[in-house]
């Protein structure tokens, strides 16, 4: 993905035109290699789960480009449209609403395989996905309500497999589980990454999980990624100060380490209300702001091995590039 | 200990009935705990432990023919109160923060007005005093602008907002405790780490006692003092934070603890319990977590196990508790 930019109407007058705009996605660059997962973490609101309906089609981009293999994915109709789709697969936070709740299971996996027309079509077929996530065939003749929520979405994962794609989105998944089904879930995605070779984009707040799922991390804060790179290197020494204060946050289970959570909090943190029209939108909730921070948008540069947008941390000696498109931003 | 340290909850034998399609089953059995003021303790468990029905109990939110066992409040026994009376305890002495904020705010009043309410209502206080009021608890709760925010409803807050609003319409009336169940699982990592540094504030300002449900052994870790472990209805494993992270007793609190992501090294498997929680109506016979044990022997499953006295104040439900040495957190 390169370049992304989406925005949304923020309100509208009485013929309903739009009176004003809010940027969702703002000049995003995103590569997710064969066989890879990239994890694109964030506070609620920052752009994270409409950056993957846009990667998936399923909301058009205002401006930017999207390639599966060197293959553009905008403005395809139809036939080709679809046979792009087959290719890529969502599953959702809530495996509840998620699932069909009058199929039984077995209709539940046939049908992408309908909608792509892929034969055959049989029970065989159908359990041998059930197996491929850890559940027994006698669940084709199930419906959704008799499953748990660990089982419903091991379904949600059959259901994406069964057309083969090459990239699978995975949107917060494994948030409203427990944390034993939680961890059978991770296990099973890794071994079906392994297995298959597929691309995985993992959208996640929970941060503790992704050094378990992905090799790459990028954080997005309101609309724009701010830090971007192996997540080894990024979990080890976060250079962003907002992926410094998520990593802060994420509590710790060891009462002994002295360490608390709540306790290097800043009052700013969690504050997305403020945006504001100039410079570095993270402004506002940081600690170590300079004076060029509220004048430029900071571009991602690179800085001890990953990229970051910080003056502050990773000043960015070459004049900015991306003023044409900071100029057409809108304003909401 | 001294006299003077009657515990500000002291629950005995709390065993909670639900009605099955074969007759009535235990969900909560025998669940014995204490609190006292300015403590912390933690009920943790995944769900289908029992933990809210637990905190809901105390509440007096369940019907009191499904309640038996003893919940007294700074002394005073609330089992079997009439419900009126249990309904102005249960507003002014005991405050209650839940996990979704939305559904516990009425939409159709202003956030300043509910919380206005609860103080004309508990407190005896005149409207105008009320609406004084109500906008420095929004105040301390940490919210910008509390004069204005008091006349906003709730669909005009933030989630993480409305958990303050939310906090301090349960602090309004200075409660003697505080339940708070599951209080930051809708919310980002960073603003759960900013209404659990508003708890501990409150809290300390306050001085009351804190419950603290929570399926998050990292929050436990943060948070409490003691913790109590719950599984399919019964408490497992009792001690205070530090024993039970040190050296957990009881093999479920070993899995809890070993399926912690950051117990793990990067880069590899998580650990996750197998098999899930039984429900209530199917237990399995003898101890109940016998099926997912990863240290079961035959015994396991012949008879019933009592929550014992392992060591200072350690308790365990586990036959083989003295001879397994179970894996905790090193420091």
């Amino acid at each position: 993905m390169r370049g992304i930019h989406k925005r949304f109407p923020s309100g509208h007058d009485w013929l309903g035109r739009p009176t004003g705009f809010v940027s969702a996605v703002v000049d995003v660059d995103i590569d997710i290699h064969a066989g890879e997962t990239l994890a694109l973490v964030g506070e609620s609101g920052s752009g994270k789960s409409t950056l993957a309906r846009l990667l998936l089609q399923l909301t058009p981009v205002d401006a930017g480009s999207i390639e599966l293999d060197g293959e553009t994915l905008i403005g395809l109709r139809g036939e080709r449209l679809l046979a792009m789709r087959r290719r890529m697969q969502m599953i959702f936070q809530d495996p509840y609403s998620s699932l069909d709740p009058t199929l039984h299971i077995r209709d539940i996996l046939a049908e992408p395989l309908r909608v792509h027309r892929l034969a055959p079509i049989d029970d065989g077929r159908l359990s041998g996905l059930l197996a491929e996530v850890g559940l027994p065939a006698q669940f084709l003749g199930r419906m959704p309500h008799e499953l748990s929520g660990g089982q419903r979405q091991r379904v949600a994962i059959a259901r994406a497999l069964a057309i083969e794609p090459d990239l699978i989105a995975c949107d917060e998944i494994v948030s409203a589980l427990d944390v034993s089904t939680r961890a059978q879930i991770i296990n099973l995605l890794r071994t079906l990454q392994a297995r298959r070779g597929l691309s995985m984009l993992f959208i996640t707040h929970d941060l503790s999980i992704v050094p378990h799922v992905a090799q790459r991390v990028a954080v997005i804060y309101l609309g724009r990624i701010v830090e971007h790179g192996f997540v080894d290197a990024i979990f080890a020494r976060p250079a962003h100060p907002y992926t410094e204060s998520l990593l802060a946050a994420v509590p710790v289970a060891n009462p002994r380490s002295g360490r608390r959570s709540w306790k290097l909090v800043q009052e700013t943190d969690g504050l997305t209300e403020t945006r504001p029209e100039e410079g570095c939108v993270y402004r506002p909730r940081c600690g170590i702001a300079i004076s060029s921070c509220s004048s430029e948008i900071p571009a991602l540069a690179e800085f001890d091995g990953r990229t970051v947008a910080c003056h502050a941390k990773a000043p960015d000696r070459r004049t900015p590039n991306n003023s044409l498109l900071q100029g057409a931003e809108p304003v909401s | 200990m001294t006299l003077a340290s009657t515990p500000t909850l002291a629950v005995e034998g709390l065993t909670i009935l639900l009605r099955g399609p074969r007759g009535a089953v235990s969900a909560v059995e025998d669940v014995s705990f204490e609190i006292r003021q300015g403590q912390t303790l933690g009920i943790v468990g995944e769900s289908g432990a029992g933990k809210s029905l637990t905190a809901m109990a105390i509440l007096g939110l369940l019907p009191e023919a499904h309640v038996h066992g003893s919940i007294r409040l700074a002394g005073e026994e609330l089992a079997g109160l009439d419900s009126s009376r249990l309904a102005r305890v249960r507003g002014k002495a005991v405050g209650m923060v839940f996990q979704e904020p939305r559904q516990s705010f009425n939409p159709a009043f202003t956030v300043g007005e509910q919380i206005a309410e609860t103080l004309r209502r508990h407190e005896g206080l005149g409207r105008r005093a009320a609406d004084i009021q109500a906008v420095e608890l929004l105040q301390l709760a940490g919210i910008e602008r509390p004069n204005d925010r008091a006349g906003d409803y709730p669909h005009a807050f933030s989630g993480g907002m409305l958990q303050r609003a939310m906090i301090a319409m349960a602090i309004a009336c200075r409660p003697l405790l505080l339940i708070a169940d599951e209080p930051t699982t809708a919310l980002d990592v960073t603003v759960q780490a900013q209404i659990l540094a508003l708890l501990k504030r409150l809290q300390e300002t306050i001085g009351m006692a804190m419950l603290f449900v929570s399926h998050d052994m990292g929050l436990i870790a943060e948070v409490c003092d003691d913790v109590v472990v719950m599984y399919a209805g019964q408490i497992v494993e009792r001690a205070s934070t530090l024993d039970l992270f040190d050296r957990p007793r009881h093999p479920y609190t070993e899995g809890l603890l070993r399926s912690v992501p950051g117990n793990v090294p990067r880069g590899t498997e998580l650990y996750g319990i197998p098999g899930s929680m039984p429900v209530a109506g199917n237990m399995p016979a003898g101890c109940r977590f016998h099926p997912r044990c990863p240290h079961v022997i035959d015994t396991c499953s012949l008879s019933p196990l009592a929550l014992e006295s392992i060591s200072g104040g350690q308790e365990v439900r586990c036959l083989r508790a003295r001879d397994l040495s179970l894996k905790g957190v090193a420091a």
